[in-house]
C-alpha cells in the first residue's frame, strides 16, 4: 500500500544517487565533463543540494502514485482547517483538502513550471546577447538600452503587469511569461562574454581563415559562454519558483483548484492566525527548493571554472 | 666576529594543497651582518620570494614554517613571538618593498595618509606630526614638491616615484633590515639606476642592512656586497659579489653568468640553461640540479651535496667540490637529450 | 562630474521613455481591449477622459504620442477603483513606499556590510559558514512567506507587533504626537524586518565577496609589512576599496526591494504603492498598474544615478574625470 510505494520511491532515490556518485568519482583519465563533475563533489552542500533536488522532483513526479489523498477533492465538513495528523500529514485547508497531497502536487507543478520557464529565458538571452555582442555597434547600443529598461522595473511588477492584462493565464502562457522576465541576467552575462571573447586572437584568426560568423558563433562562442550560463540558469531557476509562487499568491498565476505551492498559500494566508499549517509547508518547500537550487549553482560554478581561488 | 643581525637556520616553508605539499624554502641558512648589503638572485621558482615574505611572517593558509626552522632577529627568535609582538617588529624593526608599486599601494588613499600610517600604527604620534615626517620622507627620497605630493593618489605617479614612496614607507621608522623584493623588475632601466643609487645612499645614511632580492645578476653586482643563489628552494652558492663573479663555482651560477647578455663578447648564441625548474611538489633526488647539469656523475643523481666550503666566505652545494676533475669531461645535461620531456 | 551627472540623466531619461512605450505596448497587445467597457461598467465621464488622454479615436501612431505627451505632462490616467486620477493616488501613496524603501535600505546596508566584512574575517570558520548557511535561508525565502511566518510569530503569538496597517485605528485618534510616533515604529517594525531579512543576505554574500578579491590584493601585503593589525586591516584598508562595487550594487538591489515591497505591503497593509498595485489587479483598475510600473522604475532610474554619482565621489580614480 502506500507506505510500501514511498519506500519504493525511496529506493529510486537512492539508487540514482549512487548512479551520480559513481559518475562524479571517475578513474584516472575522464572526460572534461566527469571532471567537472568530481569537483562538484568536493563541497559536501553542494552534492547534498543535488541528491535534495533528485528527491524533490523523483517524489513530486510520482505524485498521483505517493500522495496521500485526491488534491481537490472535499474531506467532510468536520476536517475543515484541521491541525495535522496521521492521516493528514501537513492538516487542511479551509475548503477541507489535504494539504500534504496538495503540496505534492504543488510542488510537482512549481518544479516543471520552473525548469520550463527557465529554458525559456536561457534560449532567449543566450541569443539576446549573441546578437547584441557580435554584431556590436548601434544595434548593441540599442539593445542595451532596452535591456536597461527591463531591468529598471521590478520584476513582480512588470509580471502583475502582464498577467493582470492577459489574466487569466493558462499553464502555456504562465510558462512563456515567466521566462520573458527572467532572461535579462543572462543576456548580460552572454554579451559581455561575446565581447571579450571577439577581442580575442581566436576569432581573428578564425575569421582570417574564412570561417563564416555563424561558424565562429558555433565553434568557439558558444562552448565558452555555456559556462557562466549553465550556472546562471541554475541560480535563476530559483528565481523563477519563486516568482511563480508569488503569481499564485496574488491570484494571476495557476488558480484554483490545481494546486501550486503559491497558491496553497494563499487560501492559508486569511486564516494564518488559526491555521498557520496551510500556509507553512509549502513555503518550507519553496525554501528548500530554492535553497538547493542556489547551492548547487554555487557548486556549479566553483565545478566549471577551476580557475576560482577557494574561497 | 659581530653578532649577526638577522640569523637564520634551516628555514623551511612548505604548502600544503590538496595537490600536495610544495617545499617552496626547504633548509635554508644564512646570516645577514649589520650595515650589509646582501643579494639573492634565483629564477622564479626558487623560493627567494617565499624566503622573503617568511622572514616577516607574511605566508598565510596554506603555506606555513615548518617547526624547527629558526629566524632571529639580534638574538630574538622571530618564530617565537606572538601575533601582537610580531605585528611590532613589521614596519618597525624589518620593512619590506615589493615589486609593483602600482598594485601594492592602497589606490584609494592619499600617498601621505599611506606614508603616516606607518608611524600611527607604532606609536602614539599624533596625526599632524605624522603627515609632518611623512612629507619630510617624500624630500628624502627626492620627490620634488613633497607637501603637495604628499595629497595625491598613486595613480596620479610615475612608477619610479611610487616605488620611491614605497621606500620612504619602509624607512619611515629607521628600520634596522630592510627587505626588498625585485624593487626594479618592473620599473624602466634609468630609473632602476636612480632607485638602486637611492637605496645604497639611504643605506649609508642609516647604517640599515638590505635584503635585496632579484633574478638580474646586473642588478646584484651593482648593489651588494654578498650575495647568495637560491635553486630550488635551496641555497646553492653564496660569497662575497667579487668572488662570485671572478669565481663561480656551481654549476648553476655558472649558468646564469653565461646566459647574462653582455656587451663587447663575441658570441652569435646566448647560452641557455636547458630544462626547466623542477616543480617543488617534487624535488628530484640527490642533486636537485643534476638533470640540467653538464658535469653531473652518477653520484650527483644519488646524493644531496651539502654546502662545501670553497673558500674564505665561499661555499657551494655541489660535488664538484670534492671531485673537481669531473669540471673536465662536460657532457650534455639529461634535460637536455633528445626524448627527454617536455 | 557633471558631464558624468549629464549623461547619466540622458540615459535614465531614455530608460524611462522606453518604459512608457513597453506600458503602451502591452496595454494595446493585450487580448480585448484595456479600455473595452462592455463588460464592466464604467462611468460616462471616465470614458471621456480617457478619449482625452489616450486619443482613442485616433491612429496608433497618433495614440503613442498623446501617450507619452500625457505621461509626461503628468498625467498617469485615471483609476476606476478610486474614482481619481493616478498621480493623486500616486502622490498620497508614493511616500509610504518611499519611507519603508528608505528605513529598509539602511538597514539591509548596515547589517549587511557589517556580516560580509565579517564573514570574509573568518572566512573558512564556523563563523562564516555559519552565518552563510542563515543568511542563504533567508535569501531562499518568497517574500510573502517570510512576511506571513513574521506575522505569525511576532503579531499573533507573542503579540508584540501589530498585525497590520500603518497605524492604530482604534485608539489612535486620541494619541499625542510622542504616542503616535511610536505606534507608527510599531508599525513599521515587521514590513521592515521582512524586507531587510530577505535582501541582507544578498548583500552580506556580495560584500563577503567583494572582501576576499580585495584581501587577495597586494596592498594589503604592504599594510601588513607596515605591522598594520588585522582589524585595521580589514576595517579600514579592506573594507574602503570593497566598499565601492556595494554602492554599484546599492543601486541594482532597488528592483527587487520594489518588488518586495510589493508584497510585503500587501501582507501587511501597509498603504503603499505596491498595496495599491497587488489590489488593483482584483480590480483590473489597469491605469493604477501602468502608472506603477513607470513610477517604479522611474525610482529605479534615480536610484542608479545616486549610486553612480556617489562612486565617482568615493572612488579617487574616477573622481578626476
Amino acid at each position: 500500500m502506500l507506505v510500501l510505494r514511498w519506500l519504493s520511491a525511496a529506493a529510486l532515490i537512492v539508487v540514482l544517487s549512487v548512479l551520480l556518485w559513481r559518475y562524479a568519482h571517475p578513474g584516472a583519465s575522464a572526460s572534461r565533463g566527469r571532471r567537472a563533475a568530481a569537483r562538484y563533489a568536493e563541497h559536501p552542500s553542494a552534492v547534498i543540494a543535488l541528491f535534495a533536488l533528485l528527491a524533490m522532483y523523483v517524489l513530486s513526479a510520482l505524485a498521483p502514485w505517493l500522495a496521500t489523498h485526491d488534491p481537490i477533492a472535499l474531506l467532510p465538513q468536520a476536517f475543515v482547517n484541521h491541525p495535522p495528523t496521521r492521516e493528514l500529514l501537513f492538516g487542511t485547508d479551509f475548503v477541507g483538502r489535504d494539504v500534504f497531497s496538495r503540496v505534492l502536487y504543488g510542488t510537482r507543478l512549481s518544479l516543471s513550471i520552473a525548469l520550463l520557464a527557465t529554458i525559456v529565458s536561457i534560449v532567449l538571452g543566450t541569443t539576446y546577447g549573441l546578437i547584441a555582442g557580435f554584431v556590436g555597434g548601434a544595434l548593441d547600443t540599442a539593445m542595451i538600452r532596452l535591456l536597461d529598461a527591463f531591468l529598471a522595473i521590478p520584476r513582480i511588477v512588470l509580471l502583475i503587469a502582464i498577467s493582470a492584462l492577459w489574466a487569466p493565464l493558462s499553464v502555456t502562457s504562465l510558462v512563456l511569461i515567466l521566462g520573458l522576465t527572467a532572461w535579462f541576467g543572462t543576456s548580460r552575462l552572454v554579451r559581455a562574454e561575446v565581447l571579450s571573447l571577439k577581442g580575442r586572437d581566436m576569432v581573428a584568426a578564425a575569421r582570417a581563415l574564412g570561417a563564416s560568423d555563424l561558424a565562429i558563433v558555433r565553434r568557439h562562442v558558444l562552448p565558452n559562454v555555456l559556462t557562466p550560463v549553465i550556472v546562471s540558469a541554475t541560480l535563476g531557476v530559483a528565481g523563477v519558483i519563486i516568482n511563480e509562487a508569488t503569481l499564485s499568491f496574488l491570484g494571476i498565476g495557476i488558480s484554483d483548484p490545481a494546486p501550486s505551492l503559491g497558491n496553497i498559500i494563499r487560501d492559508g494566508s486569511p486564516f494564518i492566525a488559526t491555521a498557520w499549517w496551510v500556509a507553512l509547508f509549502p513555503g518550507l518547500a519553496l525554501v528548500i527548493t530554492a535553497m538547493a537550487y542556489n547551492l548547487a549553482g554555487d557548486g556549479l560554478r566553483d565545478a566549471l571554472d577551476p580557475r576560482q581561488v577557494d574561497r | 666576529m659581530t653578532e649577526p643581525l638577522l640569523s637564520v637556520q634551516d628555514l623551511r616553508t612548505y604548502f600544503r594543497t590538496s595537490a600536495g605539499v610544495a617545499r617552496a624554502v626547504d633548509g635554508v641558512s644564512f646570516d645577514i651582518a649589520p650595515n650589509e648589503s646582501v643579494g639573492v638572485v634565483g629564477e622564479s621558482g626558487c623560493g627567494k620570494s617565499v624566503t622573503s615574505l617568511s622572514l616577516l611572517r607574511l605566508i598565510q593558509r596554506p603555506g606555513s614554517i615548518e617547526p624547527g626552522s629558526k629566524i632571529a632577529l639580534e638574538g630574538t627568535d622571530l618564530l617565537a613571538l606572538n601575533d601582537e609582538a610580531m605585528r611590532k617588529i613589521r614596519g618597525n624593526r624589518i620593512a619590506m618593498i615589493f615589486q609593483e608599486p602600482m598594485t601594492a599601494l592602497n589606490p584609494v588613499f592619499t600617498i601621505g595618509v599611506q606614508l603616516a600610517e606607518v608611524p600611527r600604527v607604532h606609536s602614539s604620534i599624533s596625526k599632524r606630526d605624522a603627515w609632518a615626517r611623512a612629507v619630510e620622507m617624500l624630500s628624502t627620497v627626492g620627490i620634488p614638491d613633497p607637501a603637495e605630493r604628499a595629497k595625491s593618489y598613486p595613480h596620479q605617479l610615475s612608477g619610479g616615484m611610487r616605488q620611491r614612496v614605497m621606500i620612504g614607507m619602509a624607512l619611515m621608522l629607521s628600520p634596522a633590515l630592510l627587505i626588498a623584493d625585485e624593487p626594479t623588475t618592473a620599473l624602466d632601466v634609468t630609473i632602476q639606476a636612480q632607485i638602486l643609487e637611492l637605496l645604497e645612499e639611504l643605506r649609508e645614511r642609516t647604517a640599515m642592512s638590505v635584503l635585496l632580492i632579484t633574478h638580474d645578476l646586473g642588478v646584484v653586482a651593482e648593489s651588494t656586497s654578498r650575495v647568495i643563489v637560491m635553486y630550488a628552494g635551496e641555497i646553492v652558492e653564496q660569497a662575497g659579489v667579487r668572488e662570485l663573479f671572478a669565481r663561480p663555482h656551481h654549476p648553476y651560477t655558472e649558468g646564469l653568468m653565461a646566459a647574462m647578455p653582455r656587451a663587447g663578447t663575441k658570441r652569435e648564441r646566448l647560452a641557455v640553461i636547458p630544462g626547466a625548474v623542477p616543480s617543488p611538489y617534487d624535488w628530484p633526488a640527490g642533486c636537485r640540479f643534476h638533470e640540467r647539469c653538464a658535469y653531473a656523475w652518477e653520484r650527483c643523481a644519488q646524493e644531496h651535496p651539502p654546502l662545501y666550503q670553497i673558500g674564505a666566505g665561499h661555499v657551494s652545494r655541489c660535488h664538484l667540490a670534492v671531485e673537481p676533475e669531473r669540471r673536465n669531461t662536460p657532457h650534455i645535461p639529461l634535460a637536455a637529450r633528445a626524448g627527454a620531456g617536455a | 562630474m557633471r558631464r558624468l551627472l549629464a549623461r547619466r540623466l540622458l540615459q535614465g531619461l531614455a530608460v524611462v521613455w522606453i518604459v512608457g512605450t513597453l506600458t503602451f505596448t502591452l496595454l494595446h497587445l493585450a487580448p480585448g481591449d484595456a479600455f473595452s467597457y462592455h463588460d464592466r461598467h464604467i462611468p460616462a465621464e471616465v470614458i471621456a477622459r480617457w478619449r482625452h488622454i489616450y486619443c482613442l479615436d485616433r491612429p496608433l501612431v497618433a495614440q503613442y504620442g498623446c501617450y507619452l505627451r500625457s505621461m509626461a505632462s503628468g498625467n498617469l490616467g485615471y483609476s476606476i477603483s478610486q474614482q481619481r486620477p493616478v498621480l493623486d493616488i500616486l502622490i498620497d501613496y508614493v511616500p509610504r513606499t518611499l519611507e519603508l524603501m528608505l528605513v529598509s535600505l539602511f538597514f539591509i546596508f548596515v547589517i549587511g556590510i557589517r556580516l560580509g566584512v565579517l564573514e570574509a574575517r573568518h572566512r573558512g570558520r564556523p563563523a562564516d559558514w555559519g552565518s552563510r548557511a542563515i543568511a542563504l535561508f533567508f535569501y531562499s525565502m518568497p517574500d510573502f512567506w517570510l512576511a506571513l511566518m513574521l506575522m505569525l510569530v511576532f503579531a499573533y503569538w507573542i503579540p508584540v507587533f501589530p498585525i497590520s496597517g500603518i497605524e492604530d485605528v482604534i485608539n489612535g485618534p486620541s494619541f499625542n504626537g510622542w504616542q503616535r510616533i511610536v505606534d507608527h515604529i510599531r508599525h513599521l517594525v515587521l514590513p521592515v524586518v521582512s524586507l531587510v531579512l530577505l535582501t541582507c543576505a544578498a548583500v552580506a554574500r556580495f560584500q563577503r565577496a567583494a572582501m576576499l578579491d580585495v584581501m587577495r590584493m597586494e596592498f594589503v601585503v604592504t599594510a601588513r609589512a607596515k605591522g598594520a593589525s588585522e582589524d585595521s586591516i580589514s576595517t579600514h584598508h579592506v573594507l574602503r576599496n570593497a566598499l565601492l562595487p556595494i554602492i554599484t550594487l546599492a543601486g541594482l538591489t532597488l528592483p527587487s526591494l520594489l518588488s518586495g515591497a510589493v508584497l510585503v505591503e500587501l501582507v501587511f497593509s501597509w498603504p503603499g504603492m505596491g498595496y495599491i498595485t497587488a489590489t488593483a489587479i482584483g480590480n483590473r483598475d489597469y491605469a493604477i498598474v501602468m502608472a506603477s510600473v513607470l513610477a517604479t522604475s522611474v525610482l529605479v532610474v534615480v536610484g542608479n544615478i545616486a549610486a553612480d554619482l556617489l562612486y565617482a565621489l568615493a572612488d579617487p580614480r574616477v573622481r578626476a574625470t
